[in-house]
């Protein structure tokens, strides 16, 4: 218990902890950037840069320092569904799995980064078709005649949807 | 808006609307069928097929779709116990064993029925319920419509599943989107970093692919494998026992439907609540409650029922207030916008017909599905067993150029990509994506009539005219209302 304490009282730096701190300098962003504006442009994005700062922070501190969770109540609030309730906190993952995982968003994130550059210099069938079959043989290691066929489908219906049908000639 | 009722109805028999009720049904079957996709991502994907399309034609195009997704999503959790949509959940309880039993069939067909009928009933409901919204038209002024803006934001935040504190950052988030681009009052360019595209402001079709279809498929590529977890028999038989035993508990199915009309009208709640709440109310109220969980007919009605009538329930807030009233509505809102028209009162003058074709499309889409559901069951479930990484790529691509095919912008498809990925990050983080899509939606408004009202009467403008200060108070105290109820239940723990 007492090695459940010293540890709670520790700060956690996690993915969650690194999404809040994002999200809290994007309100403050906000709200600093807000300042050039004309008083009535700024009056909404200001507030609401202040507002959402401030409860970025008390979310902040609440994920990053578990042991302040129970000064923090509000944070952990469940709405009126579970009212009276606190919201159940995620298990804690191994961080080699965190890792794991944000490393298979960036990859493939990075596969469809790739497709939109590939969309400005290519027809858009070409630029479909090697996506396909490129993610589904590299990334998901689909047979060969799978990614095949699909981009094949793929392109097929495209071309009916987009050319033929709604003669969008993209 | 009933003499509009038969020209709507000409309209909505007149080619090709025929022809795109019968698509749409036929991708929200498809989108319902397929766990982790539903009614958000095939109206996202709709939006820019939709896009520059005639009102009605693309009205019945997502009602169509709107129409089949929740008895789609039942068709899986009683086949392979796997729930098509989060609406469906309940259905497996007793859809499930009923399939063990081999009584595929009659499950079936007491989901299919309880469903049409339920989607009638909700239908009945929001007719009778929408030439309210013609009286709410003339009491209604910028005030109004902005604490209406302020008190959606509120109810989704409240009643989001998970952290009332993060629903309501969400909410600010998505206002904080609403902000960039031209100030429709001063004219000014905000948050636009020298970047063009920016000055119009935040896309709605983009960044609503981003959210729903984009963030899901990133979500289903990650995890792999296939959707089913258990091996499918693919036999079907007994019906027509099933569509009779709708007809011998009709009780438990009106007061179901009752159940999900309500709680559809909430906005916010959606079809999960409904579905269990309806579910519960058939265990509470039968004589033999332990029969439950093994396979009785009665716990496929009731959910089905409620499922299916909780849709014309919550098109009352959307259409009457502009508030959706559960995550599909706030697409279907944002469509709306997107074509042009003006959800909320003025939108029972201004578009009677329209509305009348969205009902009719709702009717006659459940009723096709249903048809569907019955005969073509054992086929469909088949596509479940698709393995994820292969799906997944064909939702990108259907969402990446569907994005693109808007304007043919390419920062359109950088936009969804750039929302895809907040919205992984949100769902993993127990951020609710409703609450930024709402806020995105009201976002504009908020700030036109916020600033109108300041113009004509100033601050006091917000409390002196009885709506506005009456849903002024409704929303501090939806706010208000969970701390209180913490409050109150940790002073009884600590006075016992």
């Amino acid at each position: 218990m007492a090695t459940n304490m010293q540890h709670d009282n520790k700060f956690v730096l996690n993915d969650t902890v690194i999404f809040d701190i994002i999200l809290f300098i994007f309100f403050l962003v906000l709200a600093v950037l807000s300042v050039d504006y004309n008083p009535r442009a700024r009056s909404i994005p200001l507030g609401l840069g202040i507002l959402g700062s401030a409860m970025m922070f008390f979310q902040l501190l609440a994920d990053a320092i578990p042991a302040l969770r129970s000064h923090l109540h509000f944070v952990v609030q469940s709405g009126i569904l579970g009212a009276g309730n606190e919201t159940n906190q995620k298990n804690e993952e191994k961080p080699e799995r965190v890792t794991l995982y944000w490393w298979k968003v960036t990859r493939v994130v990075l596969w469809l980064a790739g497709f939109v550059v590939l969309l400005t210099q290519v027809n858009y069938l070409i630029a479909v078709g090697l996506f396909i079959i490129l993610i589904t043989k590299l990334e998901a290691k689909e047979s060969w005649l799978k990614s095949i066929v699909l981009a094949l489908c793929l392109d097929a219906s495209f071309y009916i949807l987009f050319d033929l049908i709604l003669q969008a000639h993209l | 808006m009933f003499e509009s009722a038969l020209p709507a109805f000409q309209t909505f028999l007149s080619w090709p609307a025929p022809l795109y009720m019968v698509l749409g049904t036929l991708l929200g079957l498809l989108f319902g069928i397929l766990p982790g996709l539903g009614g958000p991502q095939a109206l996202a994907l709709l939006l820019p097929i939709t896009y520059g399309m005639d009102v009605n034609l693309a009205v019945v195009l997502m009602a169509g779709t709107m129409s089949s997704i929740a008895f789609g999503g039942s068709i899986p959790a009683i086949l392979i116990n796997t729930p098509g949509t989060g609406q469906s959940a309940a259905t497996c309880f007793d859809g499930f064993p009923l399939t063990q039993q081999g009584k595929a069939g009659m499950a079936i067909g007491a989901a299919a029925t309880a469903s049409c009928l339920g989607a009638i009933f909700g239908a009945i409901v929001l007719t009778i319920l929408l030439p309210i919204g013609r009286e709410v038209v003339l009491l209604f002024s910028f005030p109004e419509y902005f604490m209406l803006a302020l008190m959606g934001l509120s109810v989704i935040a409240v009643v989001s599943k998970g952290s009332l504190w993060k629903g309501l950052i969400a909410a600010c988030m998505g206002l904080a989107f609403s902000t960039i681009g031209y100030d429709p009052v001063t004219g000014s360019v905000r948050y636009a970093f020298g970047i063009d595209y920016l000055w119009d402001g935040i896309r709605l079709v983009p960044a609503f692919i981003g959210l729903f279809a984009i963030g899901e498929a990133l979500d289903m590529m990650i995890k792999g494998g296939q959707i089913a977890r258990v091996p499918y028999t693919g036999k079907i038989s007994g019906v027509g026992e099933g569509i009779k035993s709708v007809f011998q508990n009709f009780g438990l199915f009106i007061r179901c439907s009752i159940i999900g009309t309500v709680i559809g009208i909430i906005p916010g709640v959606g079809g999960a609540v409904s579905n269990f709440l309806a579910y519960g109310h058939a265990v509470q109220s039968s004589k033999n409650p332990e029969k439950f969980g093994t396979g009785d007919i009665r716990g496929v009605i009731a959910p089905e029922a409620a499922n299916d009538s909780k849709d014309g329930g919550a098109l009352v807030p959307t259409l009457i207030f502009g508030i959706p009233g559960s995550i599909e509505m706030a697409v279907f809102l944002g469509a709306l916008i997107v074509l042009g028209l003006e959800p909320g009162p003025r939108m029972m003058m201004d578009n009677p017909e329209t509305i009348l074709v969205l009902i009719y499309t709702l009717v006659a889409g459940n009723i096709l599905v249903s048809t569907i559901g019955i005969f073509g069951a054992g086929y469909i479930c088949r596509l479940t067993y698709f393995p994820n990484t292969l799906l997944a790529p064909v939702i990108f691509m259907l969402a990446l150029m569907g994005s693109y095919l808007t304007h043919g912008m390419i920062q359109d498809v950088v936009l969804s990509l750039i929302f895809g990925v907040l919205s992984l990050a949100m769902k993993r983080f127990g951020f609710s994506k409703i609450a930024v899509v709402i806020a995105l939606v009201l976002g504009p408004l908020a700030q036109k009539t916020f600033h109108q009202t300041l113009m004509l009467w100033g601050f006091k403008g917000f409390f002196v005219r009885p709506i506005s200060l009456g849903l002024f108070i409704i929303t501090v105290a939806m706010l208000v209302f969970p701390y209180l109820s913490a409050f109150i239940k940790k002073s009884k723990k600590a006075t016992t």
